[in-house]
């Protein structure tokens, strides 16, 4: 393993090409508080404008971050496993080996003889004023990548040579400010990279660990671009370290990004895959729309909507994880499943009770008044089995065990969700089981079995 | 792998539900638990455990039902012949297959089959449980016990 994997990977994007490459002469560390304020100005959205000195060192960086890092995070630290194995000999050597690797393998490089990354340092200092000494170093490699790793003096930040030499000054100020972002939140001290191909870590925590890097990417995002202060440049950074395209004429739009995410659920969905829990970084269009959304949400101002688009990134990387969100009717991959068929269970009563609406609200394909589609279901409920079959005949790829189990239980909790299950909505179960292949009789033991767990579960929050 | 284990035997038995397969998980056992009727007032009890293969492995289940109990004492054991015979009955079984497990007290003749637990589909489970508990159960009757 290439030691610098040991700390951190990431991944950087490519300077534009009318950027010199960088002739890495050995240079001095980087005082931050000695540079000139920024004068780029630039391309900084609204939405984002707290690039400039004052407003960015007033930023909470803890209100930005991303909930689910911060949880997860606690919870892998609570692990006894983890905390055996982050103790281990094991782990002190490979904290050595990044840094000595490091050392071996790159040269310490002065920013001032590389006008673009000296503008993207100052661009972090100001945004990271805590901060007291950067060592900046450049190693050979074709891969547009960053890392970044304590030292004894002060802060290793390390670039591929392809990074320097394909990044322009806003694109790295994003991959800077990204891997500040990682420091600042203690993601490097974890050394998730061991932990999630660990052989003496259980399978459940190591899972865990990848759920919570793929969580880290996000807030990491969320401080590059409060560094470079631009969508357009972080856009254009991860699409040319996703893409390896490093024109000049890049044209990345946010926007057009971003939607690229809705195209990939619904090949996802349709094609039925779930081997994505095992990556540790999320897919580009999702970080751009998660980024996106987390703009947006700083622009409107208020809390409500940060929290808005903290739940609508929940859902999208539970699309990456291996049984979904972990609740009831959480599962990406299900959800057309959980929708139509929980409407056509609901309407068994010949109404949605409000409780059951809840729970169909959270499961409604986009763009789905769902007004209007229970009032029709209502008159004639033949397009919701339509939709149902469509929704299991559709997919490429067969449905395991579990996915089918998670289905009926998920129906069962909408036609639970108003305190009873009448004789009707069962009915409607067992026919719906028989479209998915299931024996009428499982309706009754996942019935029995979501019963208890629910019991368990009162009893749990009774304090019994 | 001993940390994951409540939750894949908990998946375990999502899957039986959905094979209208009855049963529990015994923690102290950690494994989930079916009895079988095999016929003629007989029954047969077959626990599935899990385990792993390798770091982040995928998860695999074991199928296994207990057929004899062999006491290792002087005057009793797996005879030659009856070795023979476990032998060439495994080669015409079918979904499952016999051997012998050690014990403090003695060794046990054990038919199991062990299947990956992620694509485990209800009717597999099914199937193979049977397959299991029939086998063992019919090795139990050759010699008139009731006794799993």
């Amino acid at each position: 393993m290439d030691p610098r994997d040991a700390t951190h990977p990431r991944e950087t994007s490519a300077p534009d090409s009318a950027t010199e490459p960088a002739p890495a002469p050995a240079g001095s560390p980087i005082d931050a508080a000695a540079r000139p304020a920024d004068a780029s100005g630039g391309d900084s959205d609204p939405a984002v404008a707290p690039a400039t000195a004052a407003a960015a060192r007033s930023l909470d960086h803890g209100r930005w971050r991303y909930p689910a890092d911060a949880r997860l995070l606690t919870e892998i630290l609570a692990s006894d496993a983890v905390k055996r194995r982050l103790e281990s000999p094991a782990y002190e050597i490979a904290r050595q080996t990044s840094r000595t690797g490091m050392l071996a393998g790159a040269v310490m490089v002065d920013p001032t003889v590389l006008p673009h990354l000296a503008e993207a340092i100052d661009g972090v200092r100001r945004e990271f004023p805590d901060i007291q000494r950067i060592d900046c170093f450049v190693y050979n490699s074709g891969d547009m990548n960053a890392f970044i790793t304590p030292g004894r003096s002060g802060t290793f930040i390390a670039l591929s040579s392809a990074a320097v030499n394909h990044l322009d000054a806003g694109e790295l100020k994003y991959v800077l400010g990204h891997e500040f972002g990682h420091a600042l939140f203690g993601h490097i001290d974890v050394l998730a990279g061991n932990l999630a191909v660990d052989p003496l870590l259980p399978t459940a925590d190591a899972g865990r660990v990848r759920s919570w890097q793929r969580a880290a990417e996000i807030t990491a995002d969320r401080m590059g671009l409060a560094v470079c202060g631009s969508l357009t440049s972080a856009a254009r950074a991860l699409f040319k370290v996703a893409s390896g395209i490093v024109s000049d004429a890049v044209v990345a739009s946010p926007e057009r990004f971003a939607a690229q995410w809705q195209r990939l659920v619904e090949e996802v969905i349709s094609e039925g895959d779930r081997g994505f829990d095992h990556i540790s970084h999320p897919f580009p269009p999702l970080r751009m729309r998660a980024m996106l959304l987390f703009s947006e949400a700083r622009a409107a101002g208020d809390g409500a909507a940060l929290d808005a688009a903290n739940t609508a990134i929940d859902g999208m990387l539970a699309m990456m994880e291996p049984g979904g969100g972990g609740g009831t009717l959480d599962d990406p991959l299900l959800r057309g499943l959980f929708f139509w068929g929980g409407l056509v269970v609901a309407l068994a009563d010949g109404y949605v009770s409000p409780r059951e609406w809840r729970r169909l609200e959270t499961v409604a394909p986009p763009g789905t008044d769902l007004t209007a589609t229970v009032a029709s279901a209502a008159a004639d409920d033949a397009g919701c089995w339509e939709q149902f079959s469509t929704a299991f005949l559709g997919r490429r790829r067969k449905f395991s065990g579990l996915e089918l189990h998670r289905v009926l239980y998920g129906l069962y909790d909408v036609a639970k969700a108003d305190g009873k299950v009448s004789d009707g909505e069962m009915e409607r179960m067992r026919k719906l089981a028989a479209i998915l292949g299931v024996v009428p009789e499982a309706c009754d033991h996942v019935a029995a079995q979501f019963e208890r767990d629910l019991r368990k579960t009162e009893q749990v929050s009774d304090g019994r | 792998m001993a940390d994951d284990t409540p939750a894949l035997l908990r998946q375990v038995e999502s899957i039986a539900a959905l094979a209208a397969l009855r049963g529990w998980i015994d923690e102290k056992e950690q494994a989930f638990v079916m009895d079988f009727e095999t016929g003629g007032y007989r029954s047969q009890r077959v626990l599935v455990r899990v385990f792993a293969l390798g770091p982040g492995g995928k998860a695999m289940i074991s199928i296994q039902s207990p057929a004899r109990f062999i006491a290792t004492r002087w005057f009793k054991r797996l005879s030659r012949g009856e070795a023979l015979r476990l032998l060439h009955e495994n080669e015409s079984l079918r979904f499952a297959r016999y051997g012998l497990v050690s014990t403090p007290k003695g060794m046990i003749v054990m038919v199991s089959c062990d299947l990956m637990l992620e694509t485990l589909d209800a009717e597999e489970l099914r199937v193979h449980a049977y397959a299991v508990a029939n086998a063992a159960d019919r090795y139990e009757a050759q010699f008139g016990g009731d006794q799993y």
